[in-house]
């Protein structure tokens, strides 16, 4: 039996949709849903271009099936900025010039929004641990330092702590 | 239209060479075994998916069915306490290493935190990388050295016995990874280190993981060098750690199949699991 019915949050949005549940969650996202801001790299799960947050939690989704998404909340680039931390986000990718192709930056300001919603992480404004986090997406432009830089500059800002669980929420 | 050629091909719309699989999504342990009997043969059970997705778009063939243990509240069972650890098959790497027992198994945290990437780690699961059989994966490693029990719908067997010589797993058809068991780990010392280019698509080259217990007997593992991982105790040796990893490299030397890696060389790589054992001898010897 193959349920035909999705339904999860898309950017805030309930969604119900008919697409197949075998579809990739990358193609719904760029075909079915229109929002193109998801860039498709490798996609074979290697570069994380495509990382979208499922639950707060990054996933690649050239790598996520439709079906495995259900009952959840996901957030895309196109949400990002209806988040609490969006706009801080992007204000600091923009004041250190995090991008210069920006072919993975959509992934990479999604990747800083979980990293700084984590709240395992004793101290975000390690530099090193940054640099850990951002391993999940390939920059071949930036040399990732003004990345690092701007999420720095966030979480210094925030002074974010394991404290940060409380921004926990959907947009 | 996809932009992926590969996507387009494995997925095609029209159906004319290849049909999307079908897919469900049980929620109890009675379902998932019910839907998986009916066709073992045509049907893949899917947890993150993060190694068969990419097997099947490069294999160019699809299951009949996948089913997606991913909602299968049995498989998240996470139990620490006593010296005993049980972890279930749905478990995500993230949600063990967030939880507050991680640490009760002892070298989980370092190998868990050798896995690909956060990414990786949030959809990865015990369960499939147990039964995926990856020559260098670390959860198995790891569970190898601590000698434990992989439990399935039906039956309960040492890790050990789930991988065949060519690296596959020997699971029946059918069969379903309820969790993975480790009993008496407060009474051991565990080291695990792995060496591994860092980057995005990053991927370890050699694995070694050395236990330790209270009488001093050593178990050893090794990844990258064999196509199983080739795990083997030391009892009653006063080697030093240097002597002890040279000879137990030479022991095992001829014991399988040498495992393939077009980046790097066998000397390189037999040269890396001893200096690698030798460190973490040391280190459960300290």
């Amino acid at each position: 039996m193959t349920a035909r019915v999705q339904h999860f949050e898309l950017n805030g949005q309930r969604i119900e949709c008919d697409a197949h549940p075998s579809k990739l969650v990358v193609d719904y996202l760029r075909e079915d849903a229109g929002l193109t801001g998801t860039n498709i790299g490798c996609g074979e799960g290697v570069c994380g271009t495509c990382s979208i947050l499922v639950d707060n939690c990054s996933a690649r989704s050239c790598l996520l099936l439709l079906g495995q998404i259900e009952e959840t909340s996901v957030l895309t680039i196109e949400g990002l900025a209806g988040h609490t931390l969006g706009p801080v986000i992007q204000d600091a990718f923009s004041r250190h010039f995090a991008a210069q192709c920006g072919y993975c930056t959509p992934a990479m300001l999604l990747i800083a929004l979980e990293y700084l919603l984590d709240g395992t992480i004793e101290n975000h404004a390690d530099k090193t641990v940054i640099r850990d986090r951002l391993a999940s997406v390939m920059c071949r432009c930036t040399g990732y330092q003004p990345i690092i830089d701007a999420i720095h500059d966030v979480a210094k800002s925030l002074a974010l702590g394991p404290a940060s669980q409380k921004l926990r929420t959907t947009p | 239209m996809s932009f992926v050629p590969q996507l387009l091909a494995e997925f095609p719309e029209d159906g004319t060479t290849m049909k999307r699989p079908d897919f469900s999504a049980p929620t109890s342990l009675l379902e998932l075994k019910h839907e998986y009997s009916k066709s073992p043969e045509g049907t893949m059970l899917i947890a993150g998916g993060q190694s068969l997705l990419p097997a099947l778009f490069k294999g160019r063939s699809m299951p009949d069915k996948l089913i997606d243990i991913g909602r299968v509240a049995e498989l998240r069972r996470l139990e620490f306490g006593s010296g005993n650890v049980f972890l279930g098959a749905g478990l995500t790497f993230t949600q063990i290493l967030a939880s507050k027992g991680a640490t009760v198994l002892p070298g989980l945290v370092a190998a868990l935190g050798y896995v690909g990437n956060c990414t990786i780690r949030n959809r990865a699961t015990v369960g499939g990388s147990l039964a995926w059989a990856d020559p260098r994966a670390e959860l198995s490693l790891l569970l190898l050295v601590l000698d434990a029990v992989v439990v399935t719908e039906r039956r309960e067997f040492a890790l050990a016995d789930l991988y065949g010589e060519a690296g596959q797993n020997n699971l029946a058809p059918g069969e379903i990874i309820v969790g993975v068991r480790v009993n008496g780990c407060d009474a051991k010392k565990c080291e695990f280190l792995e060496l591994m280019p860092r980057a995005s698509a990053g991927r370890a080259v050699i694995g070694v993981a050395v236990c330790c217990d209270q009488l001093g007997s050593l178990r050893i593992a090794v990844s990258g060098l064999w196509k199983p991982q080739i795990c083997a105790s030391v009892v009653g040796c006063d080697l030093g750690a240097e002597s002890l990893a040279e000879s137990w490299l030479t022991d095992h030397c001829e014991a399988a199949a040498k495992l393939a890696d077009i980046a790097f060389g066998w000397a390189y790589r037999r040269r890396a699991a001893a200096v690698l054992m030798t460190r973490a001898i040391e280190s459960v010897r300290r």
